[in-house]
């Protein structure tokens, strides 16, 4: 069991002091301050409980957490959609400056042009990638710009004395789209996708009515594919009155290959999180961005950052944006982590950034190749076909159907080998699949490795289903009973 | 790889997936390459470009506190094992994720007073917005007391996240609409407030079961080990921003919101929750769960869109409040209240500023120059900038109605009587060179 932090308290231990204490008297011998402005009944009664141990304790304790996580820095991570890509030491060092970590945000904008001019950089190169005009570094990740996206939406047709209520969304899309649109008010249409894997056009079309404020894709979608029909889709919705939201989640897919704004989107969002790699954190934080038309510019949140024509960075509030959205957070941005992403994207230049989209779909192309010519006969199939672009998906029902092993058990099973299952059970349209996105950072040696390690726990399965379905074996762990989790649960330590 | 795939270049690739007519339209007008020492020297350039004072110098708050940043805190979050981990969407290999995610509920919920603690939000506004659904999704009513001195940028992203639900947004000293009774979901209340300002639960408390409501808090977690825990007092939602927690200021993000509630409420709590559970072979470890509350599973009905939540700043927070443990947070605690305590005492006896408010505070205060502009205020501060001393927030800068002749000042421990005595030499010099004839008063 990992230990707890807690399990190594021990009662007066004595914790550094990392700052002097104000003392409570005073050299002229007058009473503590704390007496006059804080009452005793405004104060707590008995102390939270929290660990009680040395700096080395707490050093050793999350170091061996740590060796308990697997992570891109120690093995190939392919999750589908999350572009679980490298990330570049020298991001963390540029952030660490003095001059960006101790800035307040509201300090004067006179102050502080460094920072709003990382931001200005930033939002020119993503409104230079996604082909559109105006760019808000205000989200904290991607859902919180989709749920921003549909409020700018909305914005827009109330000027035009309009009210719609419905969202056209792909079957396939990642959950945060309806969600979103919940989160806006509205009600989620879901479109079916074809045989194909693409949004069946017909469905599409019969969907689309004066009561659809906007359609929202994810390019490629979440079974990898760039939907031939875009235009046509976005012209659709466009005479329809309705707007074009992308999910940009996939954007790694598109970087040096195609362009959002030229496609038909009105708004994109971006996680850069994925595919300006900052780190991933566990979970966060990220940063996400999203880019608009000129037409949607006006109702961006609250702040806006603006340059003005002698080149001075300002940050536009409330009074100067009438038709802005409001605030949806807090202060700027998650700063830090637009430092990481200028970084990355200062690092790899126009030439760098146009073939991360390029390789990225050759080592998804090359994956899937070798998987499907060399899996066992009946365990996996690829019900696209081979046109993936930067992530692919597999089905993995003929193995159930045959010998009882289902995604989960294989993916299980991989852990043994070392490397990180793909993304299980997502898109919810494929059956038993596996949605894979290698990334363009992972090498030759690494992916065949990885495809070695996949391919032989199919054979497995064949050969030996109860192995792998009773996996891990050398994980600290083994699988946990989710179920009796989720029925009793137990969210903190009791003392 | 392209002779696995049958191709003669990536080209050829490219053509068969994307149409020709769907590619870029032209090259990416961005600038070549730089190397990595290039990239570290045009990035310093610009920190540098940034106004920063020395620490003992900075009385900026607002809901960005100058708290002092121990160096284990920046040192476990920079381990690649933790920043570069996903989700943990398999647990067996993301313990080390998992189980912090348990110790930060823990410690939160000691904190807060409340017995559930999600793993993480966004921010504190953000977060306080989803605590104002919680109390709509369950009540069933959609009108929200706010009590005065929530901060501002909190009170907006409120409106905006509620505009869509038709959820009116209401001060709480409102008796009620065209003779209506006030039928509230929920008060929400801010202590310490944006001006420092520390309130008494217990009467919010009170207020809000007089009307059937629910009692929203939103807190400080270093104001928690000193002052009553919210949850304790009676509040049924905590929520608030863990910034103060170890994390860099880093021009305001990130940060990150926690949400903490009662166990009626666990689960309309949205975000990522950790429990325990165990292994068939029993061993004990830590998974996400009740699951089927968020976006993955339950999708147009899931209580909240929230994916991605800030789980490695929630990590900076664990590290820091173990590293400093409950003496070192009350010292924490303790030392800015009394440097505050003092600070204001020293203002008032040596300077013509006047504390704005009489109610206990915590951490930060406004004060004002009784008969002064806001350019006034512009100006001293200016003065005071120029002396390499931050010395507070104009409050008309923030938009803050009737307190154009305001400061709100924030105090820490990292600021030593030296420091404070410093400050309060400044300010009455820079107040006098500014020409300001001092005219008394106290609101």
């Amino acid at each position: 069991m990992p230990e707890l932090i807690f399990d190594a308290s021990r009662p007066g231990r004595p914790s550094p002091s990392y700052t002097h204490s104000f003392p409570a008297s005073t050299p002229e011998g007058a009473s503590d301050p704390l007496d006059e402005t804080i009452p005793r009944e405004l104060r707590r009664e008995a102390p939270p409980i929290l660990p009680s141990v040395s700096e080395l304790d707490v050093v050793r304790h999350f170091n061996g957490l740590s060796r308990m996580n697997m992570s891109v820095d120690s093995a190939m991570y392919p999750l589908g959609s999350c572009t679980m890509k490298y990330n570049p030491r020298i991001a963390d060092e540029v952030a660490s400056a003095p001059g960006f970590t101790r800035v307040h945000p509201l300090q004067e904008d006179a102050d502080v042009q460094g920072c709003l001019e990382v931001m200005m950089l930033l939002q020119d190169a993503l409104a230079e990638l996604t082909g559109l005009d105006a760019v808000t570094l205000t989200p904290a990740a991607g859902a919180h710009g989709e749920l921003m996206g549909l409020l700018i939406i909305r914005a827009l047709l109330a000027s035009r004395d309009e009210s719609r209520h419905k969202v056209l969304v792909p079957d396939s899309a990642h959950g945060t789209n309806p969600a979103s649109v919940s989160g806006a008010g509205w009600t989620t249409v879901t479109v079916p996708s074809g045989q194909d894997g693409c949004v069946d056009l017909d469905a599409f079309s019969s969907a689309l009515d004066r009561d659809v404020a906007a359609i929202m894709l994810t390019v490629p979608n979440t079974h990898g594919l760039f939907e031939p029909a875009l235009r046509t889709l976005a012209d659709m919705a466009h005479a329809n009155g309705s707007l074009v939201y992308w999910d940009g989640a996939n954007m790694n897919a598109l970087l040096g290959i195609a362009s959002p704004g030229e496609l038909g989107a009105d708004l994109c969002h971006l996680n850069l999180h994925k595919t300006f790699a900052t780190p991933h954190g566990g979970g966060g934080p990220g940063a996400g961005a999203l880019c608009v038309s000129s037409e949607l510019e006006p109702f961006l949140p609250v702040p806006r950052v603006i340059r003005d024509h002698d080149g001075f960075v300002r940050r536009l509030h409330g009074a100067d944006l009438p038709f802005s959205i409001g605030r949806m957070r807090g202060f700027s941005g998650n700063f830090a982590n637009l430092v990481r992403a200028l970084s990355y994207i200062l690092g790899l230049g126009k030439e760098g950034i146009s073939r991360v989209g390029p390789d990225a779909m050759l080592s998804a192309a090359y994956m899937l190749r070798r998987l499907v010519s060399e899996a066992p006969a009946g365990t996996m199939s690829a019900p696209f076909g081979e046109s993936c672009m930067h992530e692919f998906v597999v089905s993995l029902s003929g193995l159930k159907e045959s010998r009882g092993v289902r995604a989960l058990d294989v993916a299980k099973r991989l852990l043994d080998h070392g490397v990180h299952p793909p993304t299980v059970y997502f898109p919810l349209t494929v059956p038993e699949d596996l949605l894979l996105e290698p990334t363009e950072t992972e090498s030759l040696a690494t992916m065949d490795a990885y495809a070695d390690a996949l391919l032989s726990v199919l054979s497995e399965a064949v050969s030996d289903p109860e192995t792998v379905m009773s996996a891990p074996h050398s994980t600290a762990i083994g699988r946990l009973d989710e179920t009796a989790a989720a029925r009793n649960p137990i969210v903190r330590e009791q003392f | 790889m392209l002779s696995a795939l049958g191709m003669p270049d990536i080209e050829a690739l490219i053509s068969t997936r994307v149409p020709d007519s769907d590619r870029l339209a032209a090259e990416y007008a961005l600038p070549a390459a730089l190397p990595e020492a290039d990239v570290a020297s045009f990035l310093a350039a610009l920190a540098e470009r940034n106004l920063v004072v020395d620490q003992a110098d900075d009385y900026l708050g607002a809901g960005c506190y100058n708290h002092y940043v121990p160096a284990v805190v920046r040192s476990v979050i920079s381990d690649g094992s933790f920043s570069t981990a996903y989700t943990p969407y398999q647990p067996e290999v993301s313990q080390g994720t998992l189980t912090t995610a348990f110790e930060f509920q823990t410690m939160m919920s000691e904190l807060t007073g409340c017995p559930v603690v999600n793993s993480s939000m966004y921010d504190g506004a953000s977060s306080l917005a989803e605590a104002m659904f919680m109390a709509v999704r369950q009540t069933g009513r959609k009108q929200v007391m706010v009590c005065d001195g929530l901060h501002p940028e909190y009170l907006e992203t409120l409106r905006t996240y509620a505009l869509p639900h038709g959820i009116s947004l209401d001060p709480s000293n409102a008796t009620g609409t065209s003779g209506a009774a006030l039928e509230p979901a929920a008060f929400i209340l801010q202590s310490p407030d944006f001006f420092g300002r520390i309130h008494d639960i217990g009467a919010a408390r009170e207020r809000a079961s007089g009307y059937g409501a629910l009692l929203v808090v939103a807190s400080d977690p270093i104001s928690m080990a000193l002052l009553q825990a919210p949850g304790s007092a009676g509040a049924d939602i905590v929520a608030g921003d863990g910034g103060s927690l170890g994390l860099s200021r880093s021009f305001g993000g990130p940060s990150f919101g926690y949400l903490a509630c009662s166990q009626a409420l666990m689960r309309q709590m949205p975000g990522r929750i950790c429990g325990r559970a165990g292994d068939a072979s029993g061993r004990i470890g830590y998974v996400f769960t009740l699951q089927a509350r968020e976006q993955h599973i339950r999708r147009e009905r899931a209580s909240s869109n929230i994916c991605s939540n800030h789980q490695l700043a929630a990590l900076g927070a664990t590290v820091y409040m173990s590293a400093l443990g409950a003496d070192g947070m009350r010292d924490v605690a303790e030392s800015s209240a009394r440097a505050a305590a003092y600070l204001l005492q020293a203002i008032e006896a040596r300077t013509p500023w006047r504390r704005a408010f009489k109610a206990p505070f915590f951490r930060e205060f406004a004060i004002r120059l009784p008969g002064a502009s806001a350019p006034d205020i512009a100006r001293v501060t200016a003065v005071m900038r120029q002396n390499g001393i931050l010395c507070g927030i104009p409050l008309a800068r923030l938009g803050v109605s009737g307190l154009d002749d305001s400061l709100l000042v924030s105090v820490t421990e990292v600021h030593p009587r030296e420091s404070l005595d410093r400050y309060v030499d400044s300010l009455a010099a820079a107040t006098s060179a500014c020409g300001y004839l001092p005219d008394g008063g106290e609101r």
